[in-house]
Parts: C-alpha cells; structure tokens; sequence
C-alpha cells in the first residue's frame, strides 16, 4: 500500500507494516489517530495539562523509537497504552516524592479547596464538578487511578487493563471498585458534594 | 438461589457491583447473583447505594479538554523532536552543517597559524655574520653558495687543527664552510686573535700574526698573491682595501687561481692593525705599494 492510499482510519498494522517500510507519513498517520486518546488518559492521570503535553510527546517519541521492535503479539492500541500509562504512572511517583520532601501529607486537607467554592450557580455547579473531579481523582493512588479511568472512561476490559499493567484480572476488579469506594468517601466529606448530587 | 451465589464469594460479588451497576457484566449468572444479593442484603444494598452516587456524580461531570487547536499542533510538535533537522530550511540545514564543522576548522587553523608562526619566527631569528662580512638572515645563505666557492681558496690547509680535516679537499671545505649558521663578527674576531677553530665545521679564516714582511722585504715587483697577501695586510692602507663588502671584490691570482678576497675583510680590529704598521712605513714604501695595488686593479 502506497503512502497515498494510506489513512488515518487505516488498519493500525497496514499504518505499522508502512511505518517498517520507511514511511514518515504513516507514523503521522498513527500520531493523529490516537493523540487524542492518549492525551485524555494522560490527562486524566495527571490531571495538569502542561503535564499531560510533555508526557503525550514522550509517548510518541518512545513508539517513534520502539515501532520497529513491536511483533504485533498484543494489540497494538494495547502497546500504546501501556507506554502512557507507564509514562503516567511515573510522572506521578516522581511527583509524589518531590511533595512529601516538601510539605507532609495529611489526609484531612485533602479536600481543603473545596471550602473556597462558594458559587452555587448553573454554571458553578459545572466548574465545581470539574473541580471536584480532579480532585477526586488526586486522591488515588497510582494504579488504582490508571484502572478507574481506563475502566470507566476508556471502557477497557478486565483483561485488557490486566495485559496493560500486566497485572491479574481480578486484581483489576478489586483496583476498580476500591477505587470507587475511595472517591466516595471522599466525596461525602463534603456538603458541597450533596448538593451537587442533589441537582443532578 | 442461593446455590448459585455459593459459586461466588461475597467479596466477588461486591466488586462486580460497578459492573452491574452500569450494565457490563457478560456472566449472566453473576449479575443475577448480584441482583439478589442486594435485594436480601442490607449491607450489600448500602454499598450498591454508595457506588451508584459517585458514579452518577461522575457521569454528569466533563474533563476539561486541552485549549484550542492543541491536537492540529501536537504531531508537528512530535516531529520536530523526532527529527529536527527536517523541520527547518535547506538553508539553515546548511548553515547548521556548516556550524558544526566549524567547531572543528577554527582550532584546527588557529594550531596551524600558531605553528606557521613560530616556525617562521625561528628562521627570521639572529642574522648570520657570511664570509664575506655582510649579515644575512639564515634563509638568505642558501643563495651564497656561489660565493663560498671562491672563498674556500683562502683557506689554508695547514691551519686546519684536526688531521681529517688537513685532508680535506676544497669542494669539502666549501661545503663545511655553508654549513656555518651563526658565526658572529667578534666571535670570529677573537677567534682570530687566539688563533683557534671552534669546531671542524667552523673554518676560520687564518691569517697570520707575524710581523709583516715588509720590514724587510719590498714588495716591488711583486703582484698581490695568495702567498704574499698577508704581508700586505699589516699596511693601514690596505685596512680600507681591505674592508670590502660583497661588491668590491679583491681580485687576487695564486697558485690556486684566487679570485676574491671577501674573508679579508671580516675581522675589522686587524684593520688598525694594518693602518698602524703602514704608517710605520717609509713614505717610498707606502707609495710602492699603493702603486702595486693600483696596477692590479684593487
């Protein structure tokens, strides 16, 4: 297949097969298929943007390096992933240390930032989810917060999520609904919470 | 009923909870499981409660998306760490190559001119006293050679210190006589009056310091040769004959066929020497010899 007839709801290994062959146009053609797919699950992982832009370069620049040894014995979207959220899981533990050398950790400041919200409006009550989400989401730690989201945003099975962070299935389960579990209490520590949850 | 729900534990049971909650549970035996077990369990029913409130919380909450045109810009961005050479101009790709191989020529010639000007500066160093009594840089004594070959006929043989050397032929004793470099004028002088050779390479011009013989002898009929030219030397006259530089030249017939007389001229102090004893003369003297020197074309 010639680089013209490729695109970008090519076949992830006719897109693969052209990469080997030489083609620059089909590494860019997989770039565009899958940007934004991994921006989001970065983006989710590491909730801030500047965060997320370097680690989605450094994705693609890692399967830019590593196509050509990829055998196809997973999926390919599979492979893909595991490098985001390696690469993901990673910022945060780097992150992680860098805030407990700075300030100690306390539980119960967890949802400090939620006191400041004090605009009850429409339009509140969707920056206040936004920000409650987040934060939510901050609270997890590392892995349990990759299956959530891979789980619940990206609709990955068990078995995909397992084969991703090569971990078992059951365990992906138990991360899932534990981390279900966590954000709740979470959650209902706040009043603000409730409301929100009224007026869905 | 309840069979069933042996075949999975409670705590199976409550992680699939999610999974039944929004519908995803393939086993069907497994979500009927679940389903019954919130219906006859209490505890059960609050956590089912719990889950479905944070994912409705969840369901009715975006995040946030990135600014505006972010995913026309991210491959090229990509590109441009991948490959950096291919996101800019063929010029700037020149000039790029061309600043590369710069870091590398500029020390390279500034070795090379430093070289070049050391290597110069040793050949322009101290000026070489010639046999004729003229200084020359060291690079202009390649081009004396013609003027050392009548040099040599003023060597004298028996002046020569070593034995090798007394055997040396004149062609030899030119040659050793180019390979003097760094003969200096008063070195050469008082080389001259100790009456010594520093080194074989070195010939010195020997002239002789005996009385002049003059005192008793005329020179009358006598041409200026190489046999008697040193008795002419005492006379102050000659000291200006003498003293030539590389233009005039004191055409001089021998045994050997002379035919220059620069090497007389390079020791200035005999020069007084001569001027003293020519005085010394009687007037007829000094006139006899002016006149033979006249005659011969000084």
């Amino acid at each position: 297949m010639t680089d013209f007839e490729l695109n970008i709801n090519s076949d992830d290994e006719l897109l693969i097969a052209a990469f080997k062959a030489g083609s620059q146009n089909a590494f860019n053609l997989i770039v565009r298929k899958y940007q934004k797919r991994i921006y989001m699950l970065i983006r989710k992982m590491v909730i801030d943007h500047d965060d997320a832009d370097d680690i989605t370069q450094e994705v693609f620049i890692k399967l830019y390096s590593s196509l050509n040894s990829f055998r196809g014995d997973s999926k390919f979207f599979t492979y893909l992933y595991k490098i985001a959220v390696n690469y993901s899981i990673n910022h945060l533990n780097r992150k992680n240390k860098l805030a407990k050398r700075n300030s100690e950790f306390d539980e119960t400041n967890e949802f400090h930032s939620f006191d400041s919200i004090n605009d009850f409006s429409e339009n509140a009550d969707e920056k206040n989810r936004s920000e409650i989400l987040k934060e939510a989401i901050e609270t997890l730690p590392e892995q349990q917060r990759a299956v959530f989201i891979m789980r619940y945003y990206d609709n990955l099975s068990y078995e995909e999520i397992s084969k991703i962070l090569e971990k078992s299935v059951g365990g992906m389960k138990a991360n899932y609904f534990h981390a279900l579990k966590k954000i709740g209490t979470c959650l209902k520590k706040n009043k603000l919470f409730e409301n929100v949850l009224h007026k869905i | 009923m309840e069979n069933l729900s042996k075949d999975y534990s409670r705590e199976e049971l409550m992680q699939s909870i999610p999974d039944f909650i929004n519908d995803k549970i393939s086993d069907s035996e497994l979500s009927n499981a679940v389903g019954k077990l919130i219906e006859t369990d209490s505890q059960f029913k609050n956590e089912y409660e719990e889950v479905s409130k944070t994912l409705s919380f969840f369901e009715k909450s975006e995040f946030p998306e990135p600014p505006d045109n972010y995913f026309n810009n991210l491959p090229v961005r990509i590109n441009e760490r991948i490959n950096p050479a291919s996101s800019v101009s063929e010029n700037s790709v020149m000039f790029q190559n061309f600043s590369k191989a710069w870091k590398y020529i500029v020390p390279a010639l500034t070795v090379i001119l430093i070289a070049l000007f050391f290597i110069l500066r040793q050949e322009n160093s101290d000026p070489v006293l010639t046999n004729s009594g003229n200084m020359q840089s060291p690079l202009q004594q390649t081009g004396n050679s013609d003027k050392t070959g009548g040099e040599k006929q003023f060597v004298k043989k028996e002046n020569l210190n070593t034995d090798q050397d007394k055997n040396l032929t004149d062609s030899e004793i030119s040659t050793q006589k180019s390979n003097v470099m760094t003969i200096k004028k008063k070195t050469n002088i008082s080389n001259y009056r100790n009456n010594e050779i520093n080194s074989p390479d070195q010939i010195r011009i020997d002239f002789t310091t005996e009385k002049p013989v003059m005192e008793n002898k005329k020179v009358s009929d006598n041409k200026l040769t190489y046999e008697n030219i040193d008795s002419y030397k005492s006379y102050p006259d000659f000291a200006d004959i003498f003293d030539l530089d590389e233009s005039n030249e004191i055409e001089v017939t021998g045994e050997t066929g002379i035919e220059e007389s620069d090497l007389l001229n390079s020791i200035e102090s005999d020069d007084v020497n001569l001027q003293n004893e020519f005085r010394d003369l009687s007037p007829a003297d000094q006139q006899e010899i002016l006149n033979i020197l006249k005659e011969t074309k000084i």
